[in-house]
């Protein structure tokens, strides 16, 4: 038998106690009454018992009830009657090889998630129904590209583009119908939109040698279209800030967006190369050269980053991008060069800056 | 096998006996890892078992007049909260902005455009309002499952309506330049702790705006006056420099200069540095008044901590989770108890035989708004 210190439950005072060994239980008694029996099974504690102090409490028992003893002899002999309380607590080792362990799990749950997200939005963008999409894209286009000042529609400029379009899109498979739109903004730049909406800023136009440079342009954009990327990014992005929410509970503060913009640039280099691949085959079928998207990012690199966020941009390396769109299947030029003069003009002003 | 010398539990509360805490940061790096690793691996799921396990173990390592706390909580109960909070308020949301509002881009009708409306206003109005409530309730469930010499603590008082008072005062401070603020926070303040219980004893707080006032002037002033400094030192300092490049010839055409004229719209973000810095500063003048207020039976408490030693601990915090990208949460906690520790003094008795158990046992299930928006706290005033 040993004295203790007991906690009922009803109140904070502490009470003293003595506790025996009995068969069924731990045996606590007080100098009023009778406290109870604590079968050795439902014994739980927050840390292993210990030469320094045992703190017990009972399953069932009012769920806040503690007993306290300190005393050594104690500790060995309720381990020996309830060995599961050697790992009361958790607590989980520190040893070198645990640590690689656990270290080694998470390098492969992180590899796992990231080829995971990727699969999965390629998956889910192919359930997506392409009306559901052109509705979205819908959406975007209005948003982004409306019928507002900005959009330019000169008849002859337009007609030039409709023709070049119409060219390509005959040999392109696309699963929507394309929508090319010229908007008149000060900056160098083209996108697809889900839906087969692709956006072409005035700027790239003006910024282009010839004909072959927007043809490159228009045919990478289209591979993103016939590839469903637009979606496939839009998925990916939920996925990763899902997976980031999840895991990090928080996808609001810094570290979150940066992370889900730091991710999804390494999923879309991949969208790069593969629309990259799509246009070279693509401006072949058509009879256009091809180089002609290399030589437009070769003389845009030469004129030095516009953006001090441009090394995060999501051109691929512009080696593999000159390998693939290297100008070896011969091919014509994209328009008559009346086509192209009148292009220039699209948004109205004169071409040649 | 009796020991009859064996000291005593119950030695008689010292009269500024502070909190202890006893965990090392070699115990929590095999945690933090095994934390990570299946947190990862199930996809987001063990969140809610690493979080009760690790509360677990801060609180037996933590004493209060030689006592130890003891976490009653389940992960179970977590994950349910959050489940269900995610049905509430994601579900609106999604169906919103991924579902009706690019099909109103197609065809609007009126049905639709009442549905967008509605759902729209929960997005705008009930967030900040969950966000608050979230905040409330979270406590509630903490104090429930939080239990010192076999007596559980409470969180009495409506988190709905804690979560009015919360959005009127907020809209308060909007139109009052920021001047209500300190007002908003002591009357939120006093809404936490006069509803906080530790069994039968209730805690009380008496702090005013008017405490409180001092610490905001000095942010209120302090963020824009340094900013300026801040702004002219670096914007000088820049000027200057493409000035020495155009000169030497280091920065020439339009392409470089461009580059200089992007850097310099970097500039703004600069401001985030004397914002982050005077809201600390605030905080722990607020920390130290609140807690200067508040009584607990005859128990009083009292910060010690110097400011800069607040901020430093402040910034080491902010440190710690940009480090570890927001996992390390779990060095950050046991960080706070050893700040408490530190600085925290707790003086006066408690007539434990006169505090009961209350009957509440608290909430079912826990946390979910505050998990989904993140509010952070997790012990404290």
């Amino acid at each position: 038998m040993v004295l203790g210190q007991y906690f009922d439950g009803k109140t904070a005072q502490a009470h003293d106690v003595r506790i025996s060994f009995a068969a069924g239980g731990l045996s606590i008694s007080g100098k009023q009454d009778m406290v109870g029996t604590w079968p050795y099974d439902d014994l739980t504690a927050e840390a292993p018992p210990s030469f320094r102090e045992t703190r017990l409490r009972c399953k069932g028992k009012g769920t806040a009830a503690i007993v306290v003893v300190r005393d050594a002899d104690f500790a060995a002999q309720v381990l020996a009657k309830a060995p599961h309380l050697k790992r009361a607590g958790n607590k989980v080792g520190g040893g070198l090889t645990m640590l690689l362990g656990w270290g080694a799990a998470i390098v492969v749950a992180v590899v796992a998630i990231y080829f995971g997200i990727g699969a999965a939005a390629g998956l889910l963008a192919d359930l997506v129904p392409p009306e559901l999409e052109r509705k979205w894209g819908d959406a975007y286009a209005t948003g982004l590209a409306g019928e507002s000042e900005g959009l330019c529609a000169e008849p002859a400029g337009r007609e030039a583009l409709d023709r070049l379009v119409a060219r390509l899109e005959d040999l392109a498979a696309a699963p929507h119908p394309l929508d090319v739109r010229v908007v008149d903004t000060n900056m160098v730049n083209a996108f697809a939109l889900p839906g087969g909406h692709i956006v072409i800023f005035s700027k790239l136009i003006e910024k282009a040698d010839n004909a072959d440079e927007l043809a490159g342009v228009l045919a990478h954009e289209i591979g993103h279209v016939a590839g469903r990327d637009s979606l496939r990014g839009l998925m990916q992005q939920i996925g990763v800030a899902a997976a980031l929410g999840l895991v990090f509970g928080d996808t609001t503060g810094v570290d979150g967006s940066m992370m889900t913009q730091l991710v999804g640039l390494s999923y879309s280099r991949d969208l790069e190369l593969e629309a990259d691949r799509y246009a070279a085959d693509l401006l072949t079928r058509a009879g256009i050269r091809r180089d002609g998207l290399v030589s437009f990012f070769a003389r845009l690199d030469q004129e030095g980053p516009s953006t001090p966020l441009e090394i995060l941009s999501t051109h691929p390396p512009s080696d593999e991008r000159a390998r693939l769109l290297a100008n070896d299947k011969g091919g014509g030029p994209a328009m008559p060069a009346d086509d192209w003069a009148a292009l220039k003009t699209i948004c109205g002003q004169s071409g040649d800056e | 096998m009796s020991d009859p010398t064996v000291a005593p539990v119950d030695a008689p509360p010292s009269p500024q006996a502070r909190l202890s805490h006893d965990s090392t940061v070699a115990e929590l790096v095999p945690m933090h890892l095994k934390f990570l690793a299946l947190t990862l691996l199930t996809l987001g799921v063990y969140h809610f078992w690493a979080r009760t396990h690790a509360r677990r173990f801060l609180w037996s390592r933590t004493r209060l007049l030689d006592e130890p706390f003891v976490y009653l909580g389940r992960p179970v109960e977590l994950l349910v909260g959050f489940v269900v909070a995610m049905v509430l308020v994601v579900a609106p949301v999604v169906v919103l902005n991924v579902v009706l509002l690019p099909q109103a881009e197609g065809d609007p009708d009126a049905g639709l455009m009442a549905g967008i409306a509605a759902l729209s206003v929960v997005q705008a109005i009930a967030i900040p309002y969950l966000i608050f409530v979230g905040g409330y309730a979270a406590r509630r469930y903490r104090l429930s499952r939080t239990a010192w010499r076999g007596i559980r603590g409470r969180q009495a008082g409506s988190a709905w309506t804690y979560g009015l008072w919360g959005m009127l005062y907020a809209m308060v401070t909007g139109v009052t330049l920021l001047w209500f603020y300190p007002w908003q926070r002591a009357k939120l303040a006093r809404e936490r702790l006069q509803n906080a219980w530790f069994g039968s004893l209730k805690f009380d707080c008496d702090v005013e705006g008017r405490d409180l006032v001092g610490a905001f002037a000095i942010m209120w002033f302090g963020i824009p006056v340094l900013g300026m400094i801040l702004a002219l030192v670096v914007g000088g300092l820049f000027a200057g420099l493409v000035a020495g490049g155009v000169m030497s010839g280091e920065i020439e055409g339009e392409t470089d200069l461009n580059q200089a004229v992007w850097a310099l719209q970097l500039l703004p973000l600069l401001m985030y540095l004397p914002l982050g810095l005077f809201y600390i500063i605030y905080r722990g003048h607020e920390l130290r008044h609140v807690a200067k207020h508040t009584s607990f039976g005859e128990v009083r408490f009292e910060f010690t901590y110097g400011i800069w030693q607040y901020v430093g601990y402040a910034v080491g915090n902010i440190a710690i989770l940009l480090l570890t990208l927001a996992t390390g949460w779990i060095y950050v906690q046991r960080r706070q108890l050893k700040f408490w520790e530190r600085f925290l003094v707790v003086s006066g008795d408690i007539d434990f035989a006169a505090v009961g158990q209350a009957a509440d046992t608290g909430p079912r299930t826990g946390e979910g708004l505050a998990e989904l928006f993140d509010t952070g706290f997790e012990i404290g005033f």
